[in-house]
């Protein structure tokens, strides 16, 4: 009796509490699917249309849309923007705000006028900031050609280069996006027990092998979080190409995404090829990430096992020194 | 099995939701009913709303049996996208004056416009021969059927700024006539540390807009009609190259040019309004007395020419485009049989059309667009009372040299396409002719490849 009523008041909490989960998860629940994965799973469906917007959803054309793609020179091209787009962030943006957040960490004092410092520009509009830029960047009156001058060095052309655009267009997301990274970062530098640091320099760890050793390693879950982060924002590119560039020069940063857009709304109005693209997009997306969250998984546990054989090598000196 | 049943009930609820775009049928004595999207953005001028309000009342006033819900697009995105996300959803314009006439081919292929030939072929007006027929092959097909009618051609030439050339030491009433001495003009009058360029290059997503007419100047083609109704391209042979080439010496040579080819149309026109242009494209009308005054600068000063021809005694040549009436492909019969007849009162109608352009005028408003009622073009430019002394003869002589846009299927995505190739050509500083043409034949091969059901190889 006592087991059993000590049994039964335990399940129905777990239930009412279940149910009113539910009610409370409800009304997401009911967006999510409305307005994310019904709009996503129409999207996949109409892609294998050739679409006809007054009889939508069209022709049944199969997987034709997707064999389209794989001879669309356009798209390989965008597809290799997307990857110059990944690569040239993880160079100049991706790693600034980790060296930031760890220098800001380590400052004793002004810490909060230095975050401040380095957030404000995050908070300022977007779209306001990409057009400032493009002023920047203007090849015959911008100010960065009035610098190179200045300077005594030959005029670029900057966003019109299609050697160097994707370099321009990377800087100002460093500006704007960098602020909060740091943030995100040092959060995370902050979650990091003080004794670890301080144990570390009584053992005599410089700046170098406390951050190596300490900071980094404890962090990587986050940083392993933004790099997912900035795989999908970068594959997904579509806004400040389109109020920077539009795609251009001569293609050089024409996007998946900003590709697809077009197929749809300029031209031939190709609804059916644009969402084969998109769902393409999600597909290679999805499989990155998948790879890359594997990866770092693989690469916590041999950490997780190497940090073992340590503690255990260490155990057993100490032991034997004790003796 | 329970799997299997949410997929089963997904997939009915996408199809319930994309089946059923119909158009509403008229019940027995029931008003019809149609929708216009004319209502101006509410950051236009008062005059626009002026303007506005006269065609409303007009409407209503002659039509008292149909309903109308007048509204407008949501501003900032593109009409053709809204126009057909709209028609995806069974709604948008029963008839609207949207679309140049270079979409129609396009539209009538892929259904987003409806066919209007018992109209056009019962009109009398069109029978008398009172209406504007330039793009008639445009808005028809070869067995007779129509698609549109037209509700404003325009046209568009080099436009420059007499103050700006004042300015640069030059002479306004000195126009070029060749390409040489446009080039040396353009040096001349540019000084990019005021900024002031020689000339406007628009080298953006519309670049194809300006580059046709260069072609034609150097006597070539965009695209040329095959016997068996196809189209061969053209602009790929010598003198598309040439005028390519011509741009790029503009660019590099003769430093004459900004070098953001990247600049969107707005701001572009925004740059000639500014005073910061000696030369640019399109007409007059298009900078208003409001729009100018922005940027301090006056109607006075501002005037069109033709396009120099590439030499001496060589073709000059402006270019026409214009925007025609379609109707909805969804709306019912008694939807298009109202909207023909207030087509016909806004386009078409003697008194509505001397009546409004008295209005237009007395605002300060009265546009360049010649009549579509032929018999009344003169007496529209004759009204023109607030125009700069000489916009009328520049007009006029622009008109006579005037060759209207090619209006094969496609074209659009011609346009598209070629803006990648000219992007490259412009800006790479000693292209030689070999290379830009490979460039130009690389992209003509494309669209064969792409669209072959339009251009063939002659």
């Amino acid at each position: 009796m006592t087991h059993a009523s000590a049994a039964g008041p335990r399940r129905k909490k777990r239930g009412g509490f279940g149910l009113i989960g539910w009610v409370f998860l409800l009304p997401a629940l009911i967006s999510f699917t409305l307005f994310k994965y019904y709009p996503i799973l129409l999207g996949v469906f109409v892609s294998f249309f050739k679409v006809d917007i007054v009889r939508m959803p069209g022709t049944f054309v199969g997987l034709a849309n997707y064999a389209r793609a794989f001879t669309d020179h356009f798209f390989a091209t965008a597809i290799k923007n997307n990857i110059e787009f990944l690569l040239i962030g993880l160079v100049m943006t991706f790693w600034t705000p980790i060296l930031l957040a760890t220098l800001i960490n380590e400052v004793r004092r002004g810490k909060t006028i230095l975050r401040t410092m380095y957030y404000i520009p995050a908070i300022a509009p977007g779209i306001a900031m990409m057009v400032l830029w493009k002023f920047i960047w203007q090849p015959d009156y911008g100010l960065a050609n009035f610098i190179m001058r200045t300077l005594g060095l030959k005029d670029q052309l900057w966003l019109n280069d299609a050697r160097l655009v994707k370099w321009c267009m990377s800087v100002p997301g460093l500006v704007m996006g960098g602020g909060m990274n740091m943030l995100i970062y040092l959060a995370a530098l902050q979650d990091i027990p003080e004794e670890q640091h301080e144990s570390a320099l009584i053992d005599g760890a410089g700046f170098i092998k406390r951050v190596t050793r300490i900071s980094l390693p404890q962090i990587m879950p986050i940083v392993t979080t933004m790099l997912v982060l900035a795989v999908i924002s970068s594959f997904n590119a579509f806004d400040n190409v389109m109020i920077m560039t539009n795609g251009g020069p001569s293609g050089a940063t024409e996007t998946i995404i900003l590709y697809s857009f077009k197929q749809a709304y300029f031209g031939n109005n190709d609804y059916g090829y644009a969402l084969a693209l998109s769902t393409m997009t999600f597909l290679i997306i999805f499989a990155l990430t998948a790879l890359q969250m594997s990866l770092d998984r693989d690469w916590s546990v041999e950490r997780m096992k190497r940090d073992e054989k340590r503690r255990v090598r260490e155990t057993a000196r100490a032991a034997r020194i004790g003796r | 099995m329970r799997k299997s049943l949410v997929a089963l009930a997904l997939t009915v609820a996408m199809l319930l939701s994309l089946a059923g775009f119909a158009g509403s049928a008229v019940a027995e004595g029931e008003k019809v009913k149609l929708k216009l999207y004319m209502m101006p953005q509410d950051d236009v001028q008062e005059a626009d709303w002026t303007l506005y309000e006269h065609q409303k009342n007009a409407v209503e006033a002659k039509f008292p049996d149909v309903e109308i819900e007048w509204t407008r697009l949501a501003p900032g995105t593109d009409y053709r996208q809204q126009y057909d996300t709209l028609l995806m959803a069974g709604d948008g314009p029963t008839f609207t004056s949207q679309f140049p006439y270079v979409d129609v081919q396009t539209r009538l292929a892929n259904g987003t416009i409806a066919e209007i030939t018992e109209y056009v072929v019962n009109w009398d007006l069109k029978k008398q021969g009172l209406v504007n027929s330039t793009f008639d092959q445009a808005l028809s097909t070869p067995d007779g059927k129509w698609y549109a009618v037209p509700y404003g051609p325009y046209v568009t030439g080099i436009t420059y700024n007499k103050a700006v050339i004042r300015e640069a030491g030059g002479d306004p009433s000195v126009l070029p006539t060749t390409w040489s001495q446009f080039a040396e003009l353009a040096q001349q009058y540019t000084d990019k540390d005021e900024p002031r360029f020689g000339y406007l290059l628009l080298g953006s997503d519309y670049n194809a807009w300006t580059f046709t007419p260069w072609v034609w100047s150097a006597g070539g083609e965009m695209v040329r009609q095959n016997e068996d109704g196809s189209w061969a391209i053209a602009f790929n042979e010598e003198p598309g190259v040439n005028a390519a080439m011509f741009m790029n010496e503009l660019v590099w040579t003769r430093n004459a040019t900004q070098k953001d080819i990247l600049e969107s149309y707005d701001d572009y026109q925004n740059h000639f309004k500014a005073g910061q242009a000696a030369f640019g494209w399109g007409q007059p009308p298009d900078f208003t007395v409001e729009a100018l005054a922005k940027f301090d600068q006056v109607q006075d000063d501002i005037g069109v020419f033709p396009l120099p021809g590439k030499d001496e005694g060589g073709m000059q040549v402006a270019f026409a485009g214009g925007e025609v009436w379609t109707m909805s492909p969804i709306a019912s019969k008694e939807q298009r049989d109202a909207a023909w007849d207030i087509i016909n009162l806004i386009s078409y109608d003697e008194d509505y059309l001397l009546e409004r352009w008295a209005l237009m005028d007395s605002l300060g408003q009265l546009d360049a667009r010649p009549s579509v009622r032929t018999d009344l073009v003169e007496k529209k430019y004759s009204m023109a009372s607030q125009w700069p002394e000489g916009w009328a003869a520049e007009l006029s002589a622009a008109m006579a040299m005037a060759k209207p846009e090619p209006y094969c299927p496609n074209w659009n995505d011609l346009k598209n396409e070629i803006v990648i190739p000219l992007q490259t050509i412009y800006l790479k500083e000693g292209i030689t002719f070999d290379e830009a043409k490979a460039l130009l034949d690389e992209c003509a091969d494309r669209l064969y490849e792409m669209y072959p059901q339009t251009f063939k190889k002659p």
